[in-house]
């Protein structure tokens, strides 16, 4: 204990170094930035900055990629709450709610709701990642693909029930998704899957088109028509309060939310978006009025927002332990370090300690920081709202397009962004959820290809989800989680 | 209707003038890696998109399409313009989908560019599990056909096609594909696959925290570094298929634009980096083939991975 408090002080030092803790700054703000804006994701900043690093030593470069990483998590639910697009597909329950308190005129309890728990569950999570790392990998290693299969159906499970009065119009959503995500080259046998020999389809649709489509485009396409309801009164000067004392009455949603985000970042390795959305359905299951979910509900943002940020500890952990990205964005990182000649695995905490320690302090000094970018951050983001919504949108479809085509440097994705865009006004109109479809093509081959793992892995038993504890427990939940809203109507139409 | 075709024919120009005054490389070339992070093709993409960024003087982002043992980022590759602008990662676990009858190209859909690595492959357990030597792990396959799981790329590859094999032999297990290196190393380490196929050089790590060990290298002789290790000709198994790593681009590319790029890696890979990077990683000393050689080597090698196909009937 003496030794690794020694390591992490060490660790703070070094961090605090006038290089280093440049570098934590400068990613913060690209990632905040990079978050909120709709088209630009969190990973599309993390790739952007790889090539700087080249240059830098191994501890800068991670910082820098953490300063993005810790950023780019929650800049997308500025947006998501200010103007209902959510930068990131992590941030779409935050923005779920967020955007609700928005149009009830508590733009600033929403923000600094939003900037709090991203920075508390961050925070609690470097914290994990510095005093339980390598037990907590050893840990993980237990779990295999079954137990990530349950995982990924439970946020789906949760996806369907999330705060709709429609269950049928979210499951329409939901397997339109799913069904999207199966286009392209399947992952075990490369069986080409709805191609119809057009070339651009054989890797499949990219689900950022699908984001930004359904949530930026059509989002704009609805005020252009003018069918985007008015706020009751819209606050301008929307300056974030720090709710330190707000909190207190979430304590509970924030610590469950910090919770899940740690336990899936760093079990399932599935990341940001599995967790939030995971976390936003387990809180909808404990809280005590869950049909408020939907309409502005504070402990459904601080949940899956501290489970957001909860999740990048989480990640680190696999990374850093056991060599082995989790997510998207550590992967990236992972190839920061071998460009440095350094295989992050098993040796890293033991052959280089103060440089890990320093990664670690510089993790947790992020999501210190964080709470003054978040702040001075939403508070340009809420500027825009005083701007013409001619010029906004505007620019919001241009870094759609933007968006899109850096995919794959192919204007096909730009034309399936505007397709996307016409099927969300649309959907608005018919009253169709839209987060479901963007989960079910997020998720929806996640599970397929842990399920066909699973199977080949076990001789085709699919008993082995029910047979493993933690899978039998977490498929429980889920079906809990779908038949509980069916349950309860029924109850209520024979009594 | 003139105005069209004066339209026409400027734009011809314009266009002819442009490719004809087009300095390559101009903007960035794409590298798509057709493996997940942290592996052995996603490490070499890696190297060769820093130490070629000097020579040529444009970056060269690397991007990770894994899926389908390779050929969803095959696919990505042969979706772009032959303008020397998108290059992609080919590995040998690629390659054996071709005889296999899992791949939708040809070995002509591309020009092969330059082979940059060559490596043995072994079969790895656990370093405190069950099995100390390879002849208590073919002794429980045999006892227990199909049970034994060992984790690899994908179906139709390498490893796929190896297990496939040492069935043939008798020793029967069940391969399980992880298109993500870093899934398939948690597998075994997390003791959800008895056993796993790979190279030295990607499981170093692993190796030098003693978590892994080597049982069997697939390969004519022993490797210096691992002589107490028996290769699979030693136990009567003549099966030897090097993991080979390459760069190709889409057939097409103007030939100047593949000799640019195939000199570039060529100068890469006379680095210190490099050569630091290939014993690192257990490379053979002779794994570099340029444009002129790589495509003939690689049309025998399809010749030879039919004719094993065929030899132990592993098509459907």
């Amino acid at each position: 204990m003496g030794e690794l408090l020694g390591n992490l002080g060490v660790g703070f030092l070094n961090a605090l170094g006038p290089l280093n803790f440049l570098m934590i700054v400068a990613g913060l703000a690209i990632g905040i930035v990079a978050g909120a804006l709709p088209g630009i994701t969190m990973l599309n900043a993390i790739v952007l900055v790889l090539p700087f690093t080249y240059l830098m030593g191994i501890v800068p470069a991670l910082l820098l990629m953490i300063g993005v990483y810790c950023g780019g998590v929650f800049g997308g639910s500025i947006t998501g709450i200010l103007f209902n697009i959510p930068g990131d597909p992590m941030n779409v329950p935050t923005t779920w709610e967020g955007y609700r308190l928005n149009r009830q005129g508590k733009t600033q309890y929403a923000l600094g709701l939003a900037i709090m728990s991203s920075a508390f569950g961050g925070l609690v999570s470097a914290l994990f990642l510095a005093f339980f790392a390598p037990p907590f990998a050893k840990f993980a290693l237990g779990f295999s693909t079954v137990e990530f299969f349950s995982v990924v159906v439970f946020g789906l499970a949760s996806v369907s029930v999330l705060g709709q009065h429609s269950m049928a119009a979210a499951l329409v959503s939901l397997f339109t998704g799913m069904f999207l995500g199966t286009i392209g080259t399947e992952a075990q046998y490369g069986v080409e899957r709805f191609v119809f020999d057009v070339p651009f389809l054989k890797t499949g649709v990219d689900f950022v088109t699908v984001l930004i489509g359904l949530f930026a485009i059509g989002e704009v396409l609805d005020q252009i028509a003018g069918t985007a309801e008015p706020a009751a009164h819209v606050n301008t000067r929307a300056v974030p309060r720090l709710p330190l004392l707000d909190l207190w009455p979430l304590r509970w949603p924030l610590a469950r939310g910090t919770a899940v985000g740690i336990a899936v970042g760093g079990l399932a390795g599935a990341g940001a978006t599995v967790s939030s959305f995971v976390s936003y359905g387990l809180e909808k299951q404990i809280s005590k009025e869950p049909e408020r979910f939907g309409t502005g509900h504070a402990g459904g943002l601080v949940a899956s927002e501290s489970s957001v940020n909860g999740s990048t500890g989480g990640a680190m952990i696999h990374l850093l332990t056991l060599g082995i990205p989790g997510s998207a964005a550590t992967a990236v990182m992972m190839g920061a370090f071998l460009i440095h000649g350094i295989q992050p695995g098993p040796l890293l905490f033991t052959k280089q300690p103060e440089q890990v320690y320093t990664i670690v302090a510089g993790m947790v000094l992020a999501n210190v920081v964080m709470i003054a970018l978040g702040f001075v951050a939403a508070l340009s983001f809420a500027t825009l709202m005083k701007v013409p919504a001619a010029i906004l949108n505007t620019f919001i479809v241009v870094f759609c397009f933007i968006g899109a085509f850096a995919l794959r440097n192919d204007m096909a994705d730009v034309w399936l962004t505007m397709l996307f865009g016409v099927a969300g006004f649309f959907m608005r109109r018919w009253d169709l959820p839209i987060p479901p479809l963007v989960m079910g093509i997020i998720l929806g081959p996640m599970a397929e290809g842990y399920f066909l793992t699973s199977m080949v892995a076990n001789g085709n038993d699919l008993t082995v989800f029910a047979t493993r504890p933690v899978s039998a427990i977490v498929l429980a939940l889920a079906v809990a989680l779908l038949v509980w809203p069916v349950a309860k109507r029924m109850r209520r139409r024979t009594t | 209707m003139t105005r069209i075709v004066v339209a026409l024919l400027l734009a011809l120009a314009l266009v002819s003038g442009v490719v004809a005054q087009e300095k390559y490389p101009s903007r960035p070339i794409d590298v798509i890696c057709t493996w997940g992070t942290g592996g052995g093709a996603d490490a070499m993409a890696r190297q060769i998109s820093t130490l070629a960024q000097p020579v040529l003087g444009v970056a060269l982002p690397v991007s990770n399409v894994p899926g389908a043992s390779g050929n969803t980022g095959m696919a990505q590759l042969l979706a772009a313009k032959p303008d020397g602008y998108t290059v992609a990662t080919f590995i040998q676990d690629t390659l054996m989908t071709l005889p296999m009858g899992l791949a939708r190209y040809k070995v002509d859909d591309f020009e092969w560019v330059t082979r940059t690595q060559v490596a043995d492959s072994f079969l790895f357990v656990k370093s405190d599990g069950p099995f100390k030597t390879v002849q208590e792990l073919f002794k429980h396959a045999q006892a227990n056909p199909g049970k034994l799981r060992v984790a690899g790329t994908g179906f139709g590859t390498v490893d796929d096609v190896s297990v496939r094999v040492l069935e043939k032999k008798g020793y029967k297990m069940t391969m399980v594909p992880y298109p993500k290196p870093g899934e398939r190393y948690a597998s075994t380490l997390g003791g959800h696959s008895e056993a796993l196929y790979e190279q030295a050089g990607d499981v170093l790590q692993y190796l030098k925290a003693g978590q892994l060990k080597p049982l069997v290298i697939f390969a004519e002789k022993r490797h210096p570094a691992f002589a107490d290790v028996p290769t699979s000709k030693e136990l009567g198994i003549d099966l030897t298929l090097p993991q080979f790593r390459g760069i190709v681009a889409k057939k097409g590319t103007p030939p100047e634009r593949v000799k640019a790029l195939g000199d570039a890696i060529k100068k890469s890979m006379d680095t210190p980096q490099w050569k630091k990077f290939a014993d690192d990683w257990y490379m053979s000393p002779d794994s570099y083939m340029g444009p002129e050689t790589f495509g003939k080597w690689v049309a025998a090698e399809v010749d030879t991975l039919d004719r094993l196909v065929k030899e132990f009937g592993l098509r459907k």
